[in-house]
C-alpha cells in the first residue's frame, strides 16, 4: 500500500471512530430513556407500594467479532480472565480429569493437554482436557461442579438396549460419581435414531426438581451405549437458579416485549402473544435482534460467513422470567415467524430470547 | 527554485479537503525534508508511513491551520521524522529530543501523533477487501449497496464486514489508550 492509499485509509478509520463516538453518545441517551421508561412501566403495574430498590442485572454485553477464521477454526484471541484469582489451576484440573478417567474405567489413558477455552456467547470459561483415544473432559474454570466427559466411541452401531434397563445402569453410573439424584427428575429419554429398536446410543436427561418447577440448567445428562454400557458422554451442569421474586405482572411483561418489538421494523403483523413463567438463562438473542436486526436476521438465516459472525457476550445467569412469545402472521417455516423474549420477573429487563415457541412453563 | 506557498483554503473543495491535489503538490517537498533529515537512515516503508501521517494530520487539522500549508507540513514532517528517529534511537544530538518536545507542544501535536500510532496499528493485518470497503464507505461515502455492486459481493456481506471492522478498530484504539 503506498502512502496515498494509506493516507485515505487513515482518514477512513478516523471518520469511523468519530462516527462511533457520536453513536455511542446517542445510544447512551436512548438507553437512559429506555431504562426510565421500563422502570415507570414496572412500577405502574405494581399493586402495592414498596420502597424496594431493584438492582439491574442486565449489563451491556461485549461485542465479539472475528472469533472464527474462514476455515472454522478459532482465531487466536487472548482470553480475558476477568476473575483470574478464582480460576482452577492447571494442576487441579489435571488431577480432577485423572480421577474422572479412573471412574469411567479409562484410567490408563494419559492426559495429552490441558487448555483454557472461552466462548463467544458468554463470559463462561472452561478447561478442556484431552486424553488418549479421543477422550476429553471439560470442567468449569472456577469450580468442579460443572463438568463433562466425552468418549468418541467407534463401531457401536450393532448394540441394542432397553429403556428401563438402561435407566438403571445410568442411575448407577451417576451414583458412582457421588451425585444424588433425589432432587432430580428424569425429564426425557432420547435415542440417536428415530426408532428405539435400532438405537445404539440412549440419552437420559435429569433436571433439578423444585416441586412447582424444574430448572433445566441444573442438569445431569448421560449418553450410553447399550450392552457394553459404555458412557458416550456425561454432562453435569450446575447453573444455579437465582430464585428471584416476581415483582412484575404478566401484563407488564407482555407490554415490555411489545414495546421492544416496535424498535425493529419486521414488516409483519402480530398474530398472537403468549406469556408463561419459567426459568431462563440469560443470552444475547433479544439484544442482538433489537440492536442489529439486519445482521441478526442474516445470521439466523445462515447468510453470514463464519469469519463475519457476530456475538454478544453475556453473563451466565439463570433467573425466573416471563417467556413472552410473539407470533407473527407469516408462514411458520419462516425463522422470523416467532420470537420469545425472556423478561426478568423481578426487574422487567429483557435478559434474553430465542426463536422458538415457549411450550413449557411453571406453576405460578 | 522556491516552493510556491498556499493557504489551506485553496485545497478546499465542497467543504472537503482535496487530499489528492494536496498530495500531488506537497509530496515531493515533504520527501525532500525527510531525505535531508534522515540521510537515508530509515527505510522506504518508514518514509511512506511518515508521508501518510503528515497528510493525515493536515487533513485532521485543516480547520486549525493558520500558516501556509507548506510551513505547516514542514513543521509536522520534522516532528514526525524526529519522533521516528527517536523511537529507532537514531538521535544525532540530545538537543534533537529537547527540541522535539517543545515543537510538539507548540503545535499541539501530542494527541495527533498518538492518534497516528493508533490508526497505523489498526491498519496492520487488514485484508485487501476490508481496506477497500473502509475506504469506499468512509472516505468516498459510498452506500453499502454501491460497494456491494463494485466488489461483486452481497450487501449483507459488506454490512457484516463493516460491523466487524468497526468493532475490531474500536477495540484496537481503546486498548492502545487511543481517543
Amino acid at each position: 500500500m503506498d502512502y496515498r492509499e494509506k493516507t485515505k485509509l487513515k482518514i477512513s478509520i478516523y471518520k469511523m471512530s468519530e462516527k462511533e463516538k457520536q453513536m455511542n453518545k446517542e445510544k447512551s441517551l436512548i438507553n437512559k430513556v429506555a431504562i426510565v421508561a421500563s422502570v415507570v412501566l414496572i412500577f405502574s403495574g405494581m399493586s402495592y407500594a414498596t420502597t424496594k430498590i431493584i438492582e439491574k442485572i442486565w449489563k451491556e454485553p461485549e461485542v465479539i467479532t472475528g472469533y472464527y477464521k474462514e476455515d472454522g477454526s478459532k482465531n487466536e484471541n487472548p482470553i480475558e480472565k476477568t476473575n483470574e484469582v478464582n480460576l482452577l489451576s492447571n494442576e487441579e484440573v489435571e488431577n480432577f480429569a485423572i480421577q474422572k478417567l479412573k471412574k469411567f474405567g479409562k484410567g490408563d489413558n494419559n492426559i495429552l493437554n490441558v487448555r483454557l477455552e472461552d466462548r463467544p456467547q458468554n463470559t463462561n470459561l472452561k478447561y478442556i482436557v484431552e486424553a488418549e483415544n479421543r477422550i476429553s473432559i471439560s470442567v468449569d474454570a472456577t469450580n468442579k461442579n460443572t463438568w463433562g466427559y466425552s468418549n468418541n466411541l467407534e463401531n457401536i452401531s450393532e448394540y441394542r438396549g432397553n429403556k428401563e434397563e438402561l435407566e438403571k445402569v445410568v442411575r448407577n453410573i451417576i451414583k458412582e460419581h457421588d451425585i444424588d439424584l433425589e432432587d432430580y427428575k428424569l425429564v426425557k429419554v432420547n435415542t440417536n435414531t428415530s426408532n428405539e429398536e435400532t438405537a445404539y446410543i440412549w440419552y437420559y436427561y435429569f433436571y433439578k426438581d423444585y416441586g412447582t418447577f424444574i430448572n433445566k440448567y441444573e442438569e445431569v445428562a448421560v449418553a450410553i451405549v447399550p450392552e457394553i454400557n459404555e458412557v458416550f458422554w456425561f454432562i453435569v451442569n450446575q447453573d444455579k437458579f437465582e430464585n428471584n421474586e416476581i415483582l412484575i405482572t404478566k401484563e407488564d411483561a407482555k407490554n415490555i416485549a411489545l414495546e421492544a418489538e416496535k424498535k425493529i421494523e419486521t414488516g409483519y403483523e402480530i398474530e398472537d402473544v403468549d406469556v408463561k413463567i419459567d426459568i431462563a438463562k440469560m443470552n444475547s438473542r433479544a439484544h442482538f435482534r433489537l440492536n442489529n436486526y439486519e445482521i441478526y436476521k442474516a445470521q439466523t438465516n445462515g447468510e453470514v460467513s463464519i469469519e463475519d459472525l457476530v456475538y454478544y457476550r453475556t453473563e451466565d445467569i439463570v433467573r425466573r422470567c416471563y417467556m413472552v412469545t410473539i407470533i407473527y402472521n407469516i408462514p411458520k417455516h419462516n425463522l422470523d415467524s416467532i420470537f420469545t423474549y425472556f423478561i426478568d420477573a423481578t426487574t422487567g429487563e429483557i435478559i434474553g430470547g430465542n426463536e422458538h415457541y415457549y411450550t413449557s412453563g411453571i406453576t405460578e | 527554485m522556491e516552493t510556491k506557498k498556499h493557504s489551506i483554503q485553496e485545497y478546499q473543495k465542497d467543504g472537503e479537503l482535496d487530499i489528492d491535489r494536496l498530495m500531488d503538490d506537497l509530496s515531493q517537498y515533504i520527501k525532500t525534508i525527510i531525505n535531508n533529515m534522515t540521510n537515508n537512515n530509515i527505510s522506504y516503508e518508514d518514509k511512506e508511513e511518515i508521508l501518510s501521517d503528515v497528510f493525515f494530520v493536515i487533513w485532521k487539522n485543516k480547520d486549525k491551520i493558520d500558516s501556509t500549508v507548506e510551513a505547516y507540513a514542514s513543521g509536522i514532517t520534522k516532528i514526525l521524522v524526529k519522533e521516528k528517529l527517536r523511537k529507532r534511537k537514531i538521535l544525532e544530538n540530545i538537543e534533537d529530543y529537547e527540541n522535539l518536545v517543545s515543537e510538539k507542544n507548540s503545535l499541539n501535536l501530542e494527541d495527533d501523533i498518538h492518534e497516528c500510532e493508533c490508526v497505523s496499528k489498526c491498519i496492520k493485518n487488514l485484508k485487501e477487501i476490508d481496506i477497500l470497503i473502509l475506504n469506499y464507505f468512509y472516505y468516498h461515502s459510498k452506500t453499502t449497496k454501491e460497494i456491494a455492486i463494485m466488489l461483486n459481493v452481497s450487501e449483507i456481506n459488506v454490512r457484516c464486514r463493516l460491523f466487524r471492522l468497526r468493532n475490531k478498530i474500536r477495540k484496537e484504539i481503546s486498548d492502545k489508550g487511543g481517543v
